[in-house]
This record gives structure tokens, C-alpha cells and sequence, in this order.
């Protein structure tokens, strides 16, 4: 396996009396695509928003690149999620009162990136992703696979070194489902990015170097 | 019913009742404060505030103390929108059990009452400690010291008391009927009609129509001159007053878009495109500022004429522009509320969508600032267009003399006005800090 880019020690989550994450260890390489499977409320989506640093697990360590992330203060953790993750959620949770392309641009403009050059990415990168004709569009003016590009595209934009996507194909019909993971993975391996995609779907799964099986809290 | 909605009124606690309740309780303080003053004779027999006492000026008073209800009433629109997504699946809940759309609308209408009711009583307890604190003495001793705004050898009748409590509960049920007209409720869940199209400027209609309102009171003659004059400079204020706080969404519209079009930084496009997409709700919570600035530049400019006519008893007008610039404070008071609100609403209201945005790398920081600016945006223009409304009315009306003086005292009253707005701002922000960062929880995107 290439060099070992995440790594997980007996990590645990809970959300009130619900424990989501039950001590989980495992290790993810560096380019290597991770798909975390299993049924509902097993633990995936919380497994993977914890790799990403947007939650914090009660126990355990999680290393990324040879250093401590869940030590990292939240500034901290969003400044690097900002930088070198892109994630997408499931239904694509665009910000609603911005057109497609301003979602796009957004991370950019949050790097404080130049206006034009913020657009002309954010473009490009909706062109990439067959999506340049919704430009202009507001999330509420967008099917589900739309919303579900347009997200892709922002997570995208910046370059990620990681990709996290929960249920990434969820609002899509089985052909624009593979289409949207082409086009996520394809980029993924273009820029040598590790791709982190939740999913129950095992055509999904099918597409990764490596799946994650999930059952209460636990790796099965 | 009732017991249902009782139930229900208090089913979150008891923030939003009592803040109601609290609104509510202030209208009718200063109403009852206004009719207390309108029962007061020609001559007094209490030492007052000179001008309560004086019947000339105190038509004007009470028209002062009766405006000071519309920072209160916009708080109140706002605080009815509280908790509204968890009310609407409640009441969506309520449906799905049976209740037809009429009964759910009794039960909203229920709900906001109780609370506008009791509001609308304690008013009574508020005229009261006014009363106490700001009333008139008739000890005969002259060097008392205090401000006595409040006649304690007049009050109400028991009718006019009546009045007000019912005519503030009705006004209460209907802004809360008001605030939920665009949502219809099935049994499946809460459905909106069409969105309502952008804002348009008819507040400047009304604006128009008061200052032809007041040149028009400025032409009469006749017998009844000076009473002509005195309606038509007061029903010119009034619409001027109505005017800026209806062009608010306009002009929250108008400043989102302008500011989206050149956006160069993430909270500064958050903002502008939040205000064009919704600019009604941040409008309303703002619109008291527009009403502040105008009585500020008004106010600038009637200094200025009192220094022009460099006249003996200066100290006689100057005194009463003191006691607008505390009211005006406190009407600022009520304006940071209204923000405050209206922000918490509106957290509340898109937690899931700032907690992806927190996923994405958006620090809270940032959310911050983008709450500052989308805050800032509505309130300074109007802020600034209601003073040098109000300024310009006012000396290219009924004052005259040096333009100099003129320009330097709306330059000075732009300044006040806009800092002391900004300082709103920061304090409403300041204040919501807890419920920004709860929004940003990413354990929100878990949730519906």
C-alpha cells in the first residue's frame, strides 16, 4: 500500500445515548479510494465526517499525514478542510441563495482568490463536470443530479488532496450515478487525490481499490 | 381549543411568549402614556416637562410618545416568526389529525394572543412605573429635580384603558396572522404559496405624499390656520415614517444586489445574495432605523434653525431635542432586538445549510462576518437615507438660514447616526454569537 495518509486508533462517537462509532481503527494510503459501506445507522456518514475533521470523536486519535487532526482547534481543522479537502454531501447542500457557479467559486473567494479568476475556475470546472449550462442557476431551480454535479464541481475546484463524499450517487438515477463517479474519481486519480465515498449502493463500492464494511459502530 | 393552544404557545418554553408578552406590554404603556398626556387641561395643575405643559407643544409630544410603538411592533413582527419551522410541523401535525385548515389558523390566532393579551394588561403595570419614575409633581417645590414627562393628576379613563388592550391584542393577532399569511398547512406538511416578487419602491410613494403633506400644511390660512399647520406637518411625518420603513426590502433588495454584482470575499457574497434572495425579513427587523435617521436629520436641522433665530428662550426648544435623542436610543434598543431576532430565526431556520457550509471549510468566523455584513447592509443605507431625508425636509421646508451650518450639522448627524447604527449591528451580532455557532454544529446535518 502506498504511504499511509489517515489513520484511525479506536476512535468512538456518540450522539446522546446513540453510539455512532464504536471504536474504529483502520488506515486509508495516500491516492487510495475508500469506499465505507453498510446498512443505515451503522456509522458511515459519522466515520467519514470525522476523517474530515468536521467532527470531533470523544475517544480515540485520528493522524492525518503524520499529525494529530482531532487536536487541531477548529479553526485549525476548517482551515485544512478548506485547503486540502473537498467534500460533498448527500443531496448536495448548496447554499441556497447563491447561483451555481457562485457555490462553486465560493471556496476560492473564501482563499481569497481573485474574483475573475475565482469564476473562470469555477467555470471551467462546471464544464468539466457537464454542468456549465446550470451556471447561473439557484439550487431550487436544479434537479437532484444537478445539485449533485454543482457539488461535486465545489468540492472539486480547489484541488483537494482528499475527497470525502457521503452517498454522493444517492439522488441520482443509476446512470447519471456512474456518470457523476466517473467524473469524481477520474479527477480524484488525475490529481492523485484519496477519495474517502460513503455508500450502500455496492455498484458504488465496486468502484473503489478498497471497501469499509460498517455494522453498529464497529468495522465488520 | 384554548387549552390546546395554551398548550402549545408554551410547548418551547417560555422565551417566545414572554417576549411577546414584553412587546406587547410596551405598546400599550406608551399608548396609555399618550392618552394620559392628550387628558392633561391648559393649565396644568402639576410641575411638567415644559413641553407637556405647554398645549401648544404638547400635541406634538403625544404624537412623539405614540410613534415611539413602531420599534416595538416591528420587534414584535419579528418575534412572532420564533421557532416557526418547529410550529409549522406541529401544527402540520394537527392537520394530519384532523383539524381543518380554519381551526389551525383559530389555534395561530390563539397561540399569538394569549401572550399579545397578557402583554396588552401588563401594559398597564408599565404605565404605571413611567408613571413613577417620569411623573409630574405637584409638591409646589420648583427645584425638584427630575424629568417629568408623565402627568400623575390625569390618567386614562377606564373605557380608553379598555380600548388599548383590546386594540393592542387585535393588532398583535394580526401581525401574527400577518406573518404566517403565505403559509398554507396540510396534513403532509407546510407548503408556501408562490414567492413573493422582488420589493418595489412604493415607499417612496408615501414619501412624496408627505412632503406635499407638509407644503401643503405650510400654505394654509385662514381661522384654523395654526391647527391645519399642526395635522399637516404631523400626518406629514407620520407617512414619512410609514414611507422609509416600507422601502426598507426595497432598499435591502436593491444594496444585496448591487453588493452581490462586486462581491470579491466569501461572507460579503454570502450576505448580498441572502439579502436578494430573502430581503423582506431583514428589512422589517431593520426599517426602525430608517424611521431613527429621519428623526435624527430632523432633529439636526431644527437645531440649526434654533441657532439661526439666535432667539432668547433657545434653551426652551433645545431642551426637547435632548429627550428625542434618548427616545431615539431607546428606539435603537428595540432595533438591536429586532436584529437579534431576526438572526436567531434565521439560523435557526437554515442550520443544516451553515452546517455544510462549516463542512466545507467555512470557519465560524467567517459566518461572523457574513452575518455583520448582511446586517450592515440593510440597516446603514437606511440608516443614512432616512437622515438626509429627514434633514432635507425639514430645511428646504419650514427652516431657513445659514446652508453652511445646514450641512455641517447632517454631516455631524450622519456620523451619529451611522456609528450608532454600526454599534447596533455589532450588538446584535454580538448577541446571536451563541446560536451562529450552535448553527455551524455539524451535528445539524444530521437533522431534517
Amino acid at each position: 500500500m502506498s504511504e499511509i495518509q489517515f489513520e484511525a486508533r479506536g476512535v468512538r462517537k456518540a450522539y446522546g445515548r446513540t453510539e455512532a462509532l464504536r471504536g474504529v481503527s483502520l488506515t486509508i494510503g495516500a491516492g487510495e479510494i475508500v469506499a465505507v459501506s453498510g446498512p443505515s445507522g451503522s456509522g458511515k456518514s459519522t466515520l467519514m465526517l470525522a476523517l474530515a475533521g468536521v467532527i470531533r470523536p470523544e475517544a480515540g486519535e485520528i493522524v492525518y499525514d503524520g499529525a494529530r487532526l482531532d487536536d487541531l482547534a477548529e479553526a485549525q481543522r476548517t482551515r485544512l478542510r478548506r485547503r486540502q479537502f473537498g467534500v460533498v454531501l448527500q443531496f448536495g447542500q448548496l447554499v441556497p441563495e447563491l447561483t451555481a457557479v457562485q457555490n462553486v467559486a465560493l471556496p476560492l473567494l473564501l482563499e481569497r482568490h481573485d474574483r475573475a479568476a475565482a469564476r473562470r475556475l469555477a467555470l471551467g470546472q462546471l464544464e468539466r463536470l457537464g454542468a456549465l449550462d446550470l451556471a447561473d442557476a439557484l439550487p431550487g431551480e436544479l434537479s437532484g443530479g444537478e445539485a449533485q454535479r454543482v457539488a461535486a464541481a465545489r468540492a472539486l475546484v480547489t484541488g483537494p488532496r482528499v475527497i470525502f463524499a457521503d452517498e454522493p450517487t444517492g439522488a441520482l438515477d443509476t446512470v447519471g450515478g456512474e456518470r457523476l463517479l466517473d467524473t469524481l474519481l477520474s479527477a480524484a486519480r488525475e490529481n492523485d487525490a484519496t477519495v474517502v465515498m460513503v455508500t450502500h449502493d455496492n455498484r458504488v463500492a465496486a468502484h473503489a481499490d478498497r471497501e469499509i464494511f460498517l455494522r453498529d459502530g464497529v468495522i465488520a | 381549543m384554548i387549552r390546546l393552544a395554551w398548550r402549545l404557545a408554551f410547548a418551547h418554553g417560555w422565551g417566545r411568549p414572554a417576549l411577546l408578552a414584553g412587546c406587547t406590554a410596551i405598546v400599550s404603556g406608551l399608548l396609555l402614556v399618550t392618552l394620559a398626556v392628550l387628558r392633561l387641561p391648559d393649565d396644568p395643575q402639576e410641575r411638567l416637562f415644559a413641553v407637556v405643559a405647554d398645549p401648544g407643544t404638547r400635541g406634538g409630544y403625544a404624537f412623539g410618545a405614540a410613534l415611539l410603538v413602531i420599534p416595538p411592533l416591528l420587534l414584535l413582527h419579528q418575534v412572532v416568526r420564533l421557532g416557526t419551522a418547529a410550529r409549522e410541523r406541529r401544527l402540520a401535525a394537527l392537520r394530519l389529525a384532523g383539524t381543518t385548515p380554519a381551526e389551525v389558523r383559530r389555534i395561530g390566532a390563539i397561540e399569538v394572543g394569549i401572550p399579545v393579551l397578557a402583554g396588552a394588561v401588563l401594559g398597564l403595570a408599565v404605565y404605571g412605573v413611567l408613571r413613577l419614575l417620569l411623573g409630574g409633581t405637584t409638591s409646589g417645590d420648583y427645584r425638584s429635580h427630575g424629568i417629568h414627562l408623565i402627568p400623575t393628576t390625569v390618567a386614562p379613563a377606564w373605557w380608553e384603558v379598555l380600548l388599548v388592550i383590546v386594540g393592542v391584542t387585535l393588532l398583535g393577532v394580526a401581525v401574527g396572522a400577518l406573518a404566517g399569511r403565505r403559509v398554507i398547512v396540510t396534513p403532509l406538511g407546510v407548503t408556501r404559496r408562490a414567492a413573493a416578487p422582488a420589493p418595489r419602491p412604493w415607499g417612496a410613494l408615501l414619501l412624496a405624499l408627505a412632503v406635499a403633506f407638509g407644503l401643503g400644511a405650510m400654505k394654509v390660512s385662514g381661522p384654523q390656520a395654526h391647527t391645519l399647520a399642526l395635522a399637516g406637518a404631523l400626518g406629514a411625518i407620520a407617512l414619512a415614517l410609514v414611507g422609509v420603513i416600507a422601502l426598507a426590502p426595497w432598499m435591502a433588495f436593491t444594496a444585496g444586489r448591487l453588493v452581490a454584482r462586486r462581491a470579491t470575499t466569501g461572507p460579503v457574497l454570502l450576505a448580498a445574495s441572502r439579502l436578494v434572495a430573502e430581503p423582506r425579513p431583514a428589512a422589517r427587523a431593520a426599517a426602525a432605523v430608517g424611521g431613527i435617521g429621519l428623526v435624527a436629520g430632523g432633529s439636526a436641522t431644527f437645531v440649526v434653525d434654533v441657532v439661526n433665530t439666535n432667539s432668547d428662550d433657545a434653551g426652551y426648544y433645545l431642551a426637547p431635542v435632548a429627550l428625542v435623542l434618548v427616545c431615539l436610543l431607546l428606539a435603537l434598543v428595540a432595533v438591536v432586538g429586532s436584529l437579534a431576532v431576526h438572526s436567531v430565526e434565521s439560523l435557526l431556520d437554515r442550520r443544516r445549510s451553515i452546517a455544510s457550509l462549516t463542512a466545507l471549510g467555512v470557519s465560524s468566523d467567517t459566518l461572523i462576518r457574513a452575518q455583520r455584513w448582511e446586517t450592515g447592509l440593510v440597516a446603514l443605507p437606511m440608516a443614512l437615507i432616512g437622515t438626509i431625508l429627514g434633514s432635507s425636509v425639514y430645511r428646504f421646508g419650514p427652516a431657513g438660514g445659514s446652508s453652511i451650518l445646514w450641512f455641517a450639522f447632517t454631516l455631524l448627524a450622519l456620523a451619529l447616526v451611522a456609528g450608532l447604527c454600526w454599534l447596533a449591528v455589532l450588538a446584535a451580532v454580538r448577541v446571536v454569537r451563541p446560536w451562529t455557532l450552535h448553527a455551524a454544529d455539524p451535528a445539524n446535518l444530521r437533522i431534517e
